[in-house]
């Protein structure tokens, strides 16, 4: 029998609700203060009505779901105002968009809002390059916002750590903490992100000044955008031509560099800032993402070289190697039109960036996908499996990997890795056949929906205006769900029909 | 004192992680010169 949720249930999923809102309300201040200072006065309008929205939305449901004592916030609780969280906050989100006029439909900047919260990087954007610098801000702020987990932005100002928070956290697609205190860890997570916004934007923007040939007060705004793009491994950029506008190497050099810090994991971070720097070297994540880098690498550039695509080695690295970073760290980031995916690269090559956007990064990082972590414990798996039919049957064998200490491998965590590997490629599978169904080429399809799913942003040219609403719901689904890692989602529908059919 | 080392150690990190961050592009360029050479 399916138990109806108690009043209290529902008070309790609307109050830490409203306080999650309240945080990402109080974010659009920000983007305020960029309009300030580029002399912006219609978006500073369009911004105070999307701040009255957010504060006055977060405000009520506090208010109405008043609680007199902190009860204990369980784990379906954790769940379901994780992932109607992320539905409110892509709303309120979508109200400043719409409102700057950029976007067709208010759908339209509903998607722009997930793409930007899951860091996914997809646009329906229309004239980009005339986008105030306000509204240019603020998407890729949601960017920062997503990266770190609007979760955590709520941890680290407005709800206490506790049993209830660790829940929420971990419905946010999170399960590892780094400090024993969930509230701490999100600190931490914002301290790591705070430390390399300063010295990312700099470099970026000293390569946009110097080399690019920006001005200083445009290299500093592209600077911090595509820092905040890069790290959290989202993919928007100021402009409509991604990286190619910038048409500079070491641009492209400085953007690699902030991927790649985005794709490891915050507890690598912390491991290496006090000093244990040998965790890099001896994480199974980081090893299996120097393999799977160098495989996918390897299909890529054999394609595009076989095919002399590239005619210059430069040319292979910067078209080429660029894209399969910029997909394996699930960033979106390129150095290439859309349509010249399908028109200029090979099925090969095509075939290694679906797989390496589907694969992704680090776990407790900000990239998508399925994650490194996984990948690499079910290879090793594999290996042990091959390895006891080698040796005598009344041989023992215990397999031990290294991810932050050394840890024995066994079916539960392989059984774990498996399911959520398995849970990715049939969401992957849905977004193709979606999009086949619209009437996309299999190839295309495939490449489009692993990009939303796995939070990537690469797009061979399906994500346009024009596309089919069905198909743009479709991936605004993929990308929700992608981020949160299912099982937030799934508790919802669970929370729903229990909702609705429960005694 | 502590706190200086462990800024110390902080920026030490940031430098170690761009050293790793320009590996991994090395080792992508590695690939692409090798399968650019055989292919040529």
């Amino acid at each position: 029998m399916i138990l109806k949720p108690q009043t209290l249930d529902i008070r309790i999923i609307l109050h830490f609700l409203g306080k999650i809102i309240l945080g990402f309300g109080m974010m659009m201040v920000l983007p305020v203060a960029v309009s300030v200072m580029f002399g912006e006065t219609v978006p500073v309008v369009d911004f105070a009505i999307g701040l009255i929205a957010s504060i006055s939305t977060g405000v009520l449901c506090i208010l109405v779901a008043r609680l007199d004592k902190h009860p204990e916030m369980n784990w379906m609780h954790g769940m379901v105002v994780v992932s109607l969280g992320w539905l409110v906050c892509m709303v309120l989100g979508a109200i400043p968009l719409y409102l700057s006029g950029h976007w067709k439909t208010f759908l339209d900047a509903c998607f722009e809002s997930m793409s930007a919260l899951a860091t996914t990087g997809l646009s329906l954007v229309q004239d980009l390059d005339h986008l105030s610098h306000g509204a240019n801000f603020w998407r890729h702020l949601m960017m920062f916002l997503g990266g770190q987990g609007i979760v955590v932005v709520a941890l680290s100002f407005l709800v206490k750590g506790g049993a209830g928070a660790f829940r929420m956290y971990v419905g946010e697609g999170r399960d590892e903490k780094i400090l024993p205190n969930v509230a701490e860890t999100a600190k931490f997570i914002w301290l790591v992100s705070l430390v390399y916004f300063v010295v990312g934007t700099l470099l970026l923007a000293l390569c946009g000044h110097l080399s690019a040939g920006l001005s200083l007060r445009e290299a500093v705004f592209h600077g911090a955008c595509i820092f905040m793009a890069a790290f959290d491994t989202g993919g928007f950029s100021p402009q409509s031509q991604s990286i190619i506008y910038y048409q500079d190497g070491l641009f492209e050099f400085g953007t690699i560099i902030v991927m790649v810090w985005g794709a490891i994991n915050f507890n690598l971070h912390y491991a290496i800032w006090n000093g244990k720097r040998k965790e890099l070297w001896k994480d199974i994540e980081v090893r299996t993402f120097v393999i799977t880098l160098g495989l996918v690498t390897l299909l890529a550039a054999a394609a595009l070289a076989k095919g002399h695509v590239y005619g210059t080695i430069i040319g292979l690295v910067r078209r080429g190697l660029y894209q399969i970073i910029s997909a394996h760290t699930t960033t979106g980031f390129s150095t290439i039109y859309s349509p010249q995916f399908i028109l200029e690269w090979k099925s090969l090559a095509l075939l290694a960036i679906i797989v390496a956007m589907g694969m992704g990064a680090s776990i407790c990082s900000t990239t998508g996908g399925i994650k490194m972590l996984r990948i690499g414990l079910i290879a090793k798996a594999f290996r042990e499996d091959v390895k006891r039919f080698l040796m005598s049957d009344s041989s023992v064998v215990s397999t031990k990997f290294h991810h932050l200490k050394d840890m024995f491998l066994d079916d539960k965590l392989v059984r774990s890795a498996a399911l959520m590997t398995i849970a990715y490629v049939l969401v992957y599978l849905f977004g193709t056949a979606a999009a086949c169904f619209a009437g996309y080429p299999l190839l295309e399809s495939l490449f489009e929906s692993t990009s939303a799913a796995g939070n990537v942003g690469l797009s061979c040219g399906i994500t346009q205006v024009g596309m089919p609403v069905f198909l743009k719901v479709v991936y605004i689904i993929q990308m929700w769900a992608g981020r949160l890692e299912f099982v937030s989602v799934l508790v919802l529908g669970g929370f729903i029909v229990s909702c609705i059919r429960g005694k | 004192m502590n706190r200086i080392r462990s800024i110390a150690n902080i920026i030490v990190g940031i430098c170690f992680e761009m050293v790793f961050a320009a590996a991994i592009v090395l080792w992508g360029l590695v690939i692409c010169g090798v399968a650019f050479l055989i292919y040529r």
